[in-house]
């Protein structure tokens, strides 16, 4: 599969525009019609995730999708959709339709679900056009597109607390969006071009070259979440409402790894990363996350403050597998990506169904949940268990294929990182689990008056739940396992093999 | 259409005298001076459409040829910016057509179109004069016509700004006119190409009065167009005008020093000349302290007129850093921004008029909430915030582009800081602002109702869309600006 030809194609500009128009058409009809816009909006998630599905057979082929949609300053507005950027782009329209979904009753009768509709769709747009932009400009104007919009969704219950969180998120983002603008501009004046998809533009090793490279660190580590540039991230991503902080921490976060990914091997190129051993700063700093982010989150009670530090200890070790530039580490990390995106967000809407059911956050509280939401805790418990690393999940392939790379890298101490953060995950996700359904003395101040019936969510909001934590389990355990195949793709395409 | 060149300046002249002369009813003026702003807009975009393929129009007032007769000459950028300045015009008079019956008196309205106009004039004449004279008459009565718009308003406050304003000016007009006449004493010559040829011989003879007059023109000018640390009585003056006029005292009137500093720099200096001056790096260092401090001034402003008054400190500052670089691309982004500023300064205190003339505040504690009974004119203040910020598809995105690839290309890589900062500090006081406007709780009852006279909201709406389209399709003016660049640096 290491030759690939290009195939010239509309349904990448298609797939992005379909989400840009119906975020505008979401808040028109809303302002009229609600239960409308709220079909529409999962219309527009689902066919979104039917162009995405659409481009397989020619990505299967090995084919790459190009687009130019439109001049625009001295470049252009381009798409190419290879292997890596279909995987995302799939499996982030999948999450946002069936987020979209659980929307439709969680946010029954809550306040600004015009603009919360909208800016959801909105924000797909965004993650979209970043996973299948074809050059750094075009990364940078989606990547602003999905950052700047998701500015709203933290803010959406306008406490105070959610509006400092988005003034922080904000003014970060902004930050770091000068250092992506920085570096994007020296790239051009590097090389003329920002193109992505070849094997290196920055030629040879310079101090601005070396500034480009940390202006990209920055950029990317603050929506990555990478220590310690993360600080925005737990106060924002609790405040959303569940849904969106499932896309915020499920998905969104993934584009500034998913934009490093690309920067280094594209940008930069494998030869002159291993020539300058520049990524062994984002080595430290994942190292870094992965510790201080699985930590942190066991000193949180809030469940949602917890997952929301769980998210920055996984993207530690999704900046880790990048950073090792081996096969092997290469194919766990475009997993999980994967693993990660779907198992993290089946967590934040478990949250939301355990805090819109029994109206608590506190985990010290969550004694005897198991009994009154057993669909919810045992979906929750294959996705924290996905994270964990426990075996016939994804987690696992993901685990073991990143600490295989290591070795490859020949650098085995960081498996021992990756060891540490399942332990740690365990550390903070099992008690969870294990309260929910085998705490006996708490089941009645949990379920308030004695044992009452069950009371799971609405089937809209359990529907979503259920596949994602499927969608944990069912790659792994069959035979074909479709995603591996095609993060290994994607890893030797990166790599050039 | 061979006199188009003149009328630019002659059409809005003639309508400042036809005010007093054909009635004193306030609406009548306002219908002429109306007229005379369309009647300018299309000479100058006639004289875009000419000027387009890079050709330059020379005109003789009389016919009489330089020496002894006027110049007058309209390259691209001279067309380009009267375009421009001439459509915000065009916007600003039918906002101010509903605003000022509030604001002024009837004596008052009248002598304010009458003003408005003359400053036009002037504004056209410096665009298109190509004598140093008459860029020094032209600069003279833009100034004391923008004064006295200041001073419109009868009250105190008014008349110290208009006064603070009056003394700097003069000081600054005294500078030019002293620094012309050192350049007229040593080469016997005004008009700004044969002061070009000439200098190099005066400088072998004169090289003191040369730098003599080099500094008192390049400080007049920049004192006029309020560059760091001679800003200090932008922030009064443009904060206690009328709205409408402030639009066009921080849109346009500023940058009128820029321009006559831009053809004293790149036809009567030579450029390589100045190099080895440290000229342009004392103007680098004063416009980047212009950003860094103007926008550390704006935070701290309670008073959203005045917070936009010092960010047109940092804004010039920024045109001011990518003409200092000497760099065809940082060139391009400065004058670019000179075109976004005007439309963007513009539309933001017009936008702050409207919220003032609703809530009867004037502090940026007003704003919050807003977005429910304003959502037009919240929602351009938020294309303006982003435009200011550079966010990718508003026309502020594209100066900061070309600003930046252009510190780059002249090889300095750590004043990229400079640029990015200015962004950063953009955010930092644009940004709480229009998040409080839409997630905010209103400090009063709001009242219902439309947000304000139509003829007050779509001029800002106007704007706004302009901003966007010159972002996503800015080919038009780069290709121009690129041009009047390569010619300026002698490429």
């Amino acid at each position: 599969m290491s030759s690939t030809f290009e195939i010239a194609s509309c349904l990448p500009v298609v797939a992005v525009m379909l989400p840009l128009v119906g975020a505008a058409a979401a808040y028109l009809v809303g302002l009229r019609w609600g239960l409308l816009r709220n079909w529409l909006c999962c219309a527009v998630t689902a066919g979104s995730l039917a162009l995405c599905l659409a481009m397989y057979p020619d990505i299967a082929r090995g084919g790459v999708l190009v687009a130019r949609a439109a001049v625009l300053l001295p470049l252009g507005i381009s798409f190419r959709v290879d292997v890596l950027g279909f995987l995302l782009a799939t499996v982030s329209a999948a999450i946002w339709f069936l987020a979209t979904l659980y929307s439709l009753e969680y946010m029954r009768g809550e306040h600004g679900v015009n603009r919360y509709y909208a800016f959801l769709v909105l924000t797909l747009a965004g993650s979209l056009g970043t996973f299948l932009a074809g050059d750094l400009l075009t990364l940078f104007i989606f990547f602003e597109l999905m950052s700047l919009p998701a500015a709203v969704l933290v803010i959406h219950e306008e406490t105070q607390e959610a509006v400092r969180a988005a003034l922080k998120y904000l003014f970060m983002t902004i930050g770091g969006s000068l250092f992506f603008f920085f570096s994007m501009v020296a790239t051009y004046q590097f090389a003329g071009s920002v193109a992505l998809g070849g094997r290196g533009l920055v030629g040879e090793a310079s101090t601005l070259a070396f500034l480009t490279f940390m202006g990209f660190v920055v950029a990317f580590g603050i929506k990555a979440g990478m220590v310690p540039l993360h600080v925005w991230l737990p106060d924002a991503h609790p405040v959303a409402p569940s849904p969106a902080s499932a896309l915020l921490s499920g998905v969104m976060i993934k584009t500034g790894a998913y934009g490093m990914l690309r920067v280094m091997y594209e940008i930069f190129g494998l030869d002159l990363l291993r020539q300058t051993g520049w990524p062994s700063v984002l080595l430290g700093l994942s190292v870094a996350t992965i510790l201080l982010g699985s930590m942190v989150a066991v000193t949180q009670f809030d469940l949602k403050r917890r997952l929301a530090y769980s998210s920055v200890g996984q993207m530690g070790c999704i900046l880790l597998g990048m950073s090792l530039m081996s096969e092997r580490a290469l194919t766990g990390d475009v997993f999980h990506f994967f693993a990660d995106a779907v198992a993290k967000s089946c967590l934040f809407l478990c949250a939301g169904v355990i805090m819109k059911e029994t109206g608590k956050r506190d985990i010290r509280q969550f004694g005897g949940i198991g009994h009154r939401l057993p669909i919810t805790m045992a979906c929750f418990a294959i996705a924290a268990f996905t994270l964990v690393g426990i075996p016939p999940f994804n987690g696992f392939i993901s685990k073991l294929q990143l600490s295989l790379g290591a070795f490859d890298a020949g650098m085995p101490g960081y498996a021992l990182a990756l060891l540490a953060s399942s332990m740690l995950n365990a550390v903070y996700y099992l008690p969870i689990v294990i309260t929910a359904f085998f705490d006996r003395a708490a089941p009645a101040a949990a379920n308030g008056a004695g044992r009452r019936r069950l009371a799971e969510a609405h089937p809209t909001m359990l529907a979503p739940i259920v596949v994602l934590a499927l969608g944990c389990a069912v790659f792994a355990l069959s035979s074909e396992n479709w995603p591996l195949r095609l993060s290994e793709t994607a890893a030797r395409l990166l790599l050039r093999r | 259409m061979r006199h188009l060149p003149i009328l630019l300046t002659v059409v809005p002249l003639t309508g400042a005298f036809l005010v007093p002369v054909l009635g004193r009813r306030p609406d009548r003026a306002y219908r002429l001076a109306l007229l005379s702003v369309l009647l300018v807009l299309a000479c100058a975009a006639g004289l875009l459409a000419m000027t387009g393929s890079g050709q330059t129009l020379q005109y003789y007032v009389g016919d009489w040829p330089p020496p002894w007769g006027i110049e007058v000459r309209v390259d691209a950028l001279g067309a380009m910016l009267a375009t421009f300045f001439a459509f915000v015009y065009l916007m600003v008079v039918l906002y101010a057509g509903s605003s000022v019956r509030a604001e002024l008196g009837p004596a008052a309205q009248f002598w304010y179109w009458s003003l408005l106009l003359l400053l036009l004039a002037g504004i056209n004449g410096v665009l298109t004069a190509r004598d140093l004279f008459n860029l020094f008459v032209f600069t003279e009565i833009a100034s004391l016509s923008a004064c006295a718009i200041i001073s419109v308003r009868d009250r105190l406050d008014s008349m110290e700004a208009a006064l603070k304003y009056l003394i700097l000016s003069a000081v600054a007009g005294g500078c030019i006119l002293l620094g012309v006449a050192l350049l007229y004493m040593v080469t016997g010559q005004l008009h700004l190409d044969h002061l070009g040829a000439a200098l190099p011989a005066a400088a072998g003879s004169y090289p003191r009065v040369l730098l003599a007059a080099l500094a008192l023109l390049v400080s007049g000018f920049a004192l006029k167009s309020a560059l760091f640390p001679l800003h200090v009585w932008l922030p009064d003056a443009h904060s206690s005008a009328p709205s409408p006029s402030s639009a066009i005292l921080s849109g346009l009137v500023v940058k009128l020093g820029i321009v006559a500093l831009v053809r004293l720099f790149f036809v009567v200096f030579d450029w390589r000349r100045l190099v080895t001056l440290p000229l342009p790096t004392m103007v680098m260092a004063m416009g980047a302290l212009g950003i860094v401090l103007g926008a550390l001034f704006a935070m701290g402003q309670r008073d959203l007129k005045r917070m936009l008054a010092y960010s047109t400190v940092v804004q010039v500052g920024y045109i001011y850093f990518g003409l200092a670089l000497l760099d065809e691309i940082a060139l391009t982004g400065a004058l670019m921004h000179v075109v976004n500023h005007a439309l963007l300064k513009s539309m933001l205190f017009l936008c702050v008029g409207l919220i003032i003339s609703r809530t009867g505040e004037r502090s940026t504690a007003a704003m919050a909430g807003l977005a429910r009974s304003m959502p037009l004119t919240v929602a351009s203040f938020t294309v303006g915030a982003a435009a200011m910020v550079g966010i990718p598809l508003t026309n502020g995105f594209v100066s900061k582009w070309y600003m930046v690839l252009g510190t780059l290309n002249s090889g300095r890589p750590a004043m990229v800081a400079v640029i990015l900062v200015s962004s950063l500090l953009s955010a930092l006081y644009y940004f709480p602002l229009v998040v409080s406007a839409y997630f905010g709780r209103p400090a009063s009852p709001q009242a219902e109702g439309p947000e304000g006279p139509p003829a007050m909201v779509w001029p800002v709406v106007g704007l706004a869309a302009v901003c966007l389209v010159l972002g996503i399709w800015p080919e038009l003016p780069l290709r121009l600006l690129g041009g009047v660049a390569r010619v300026m640096l002698g490429l």
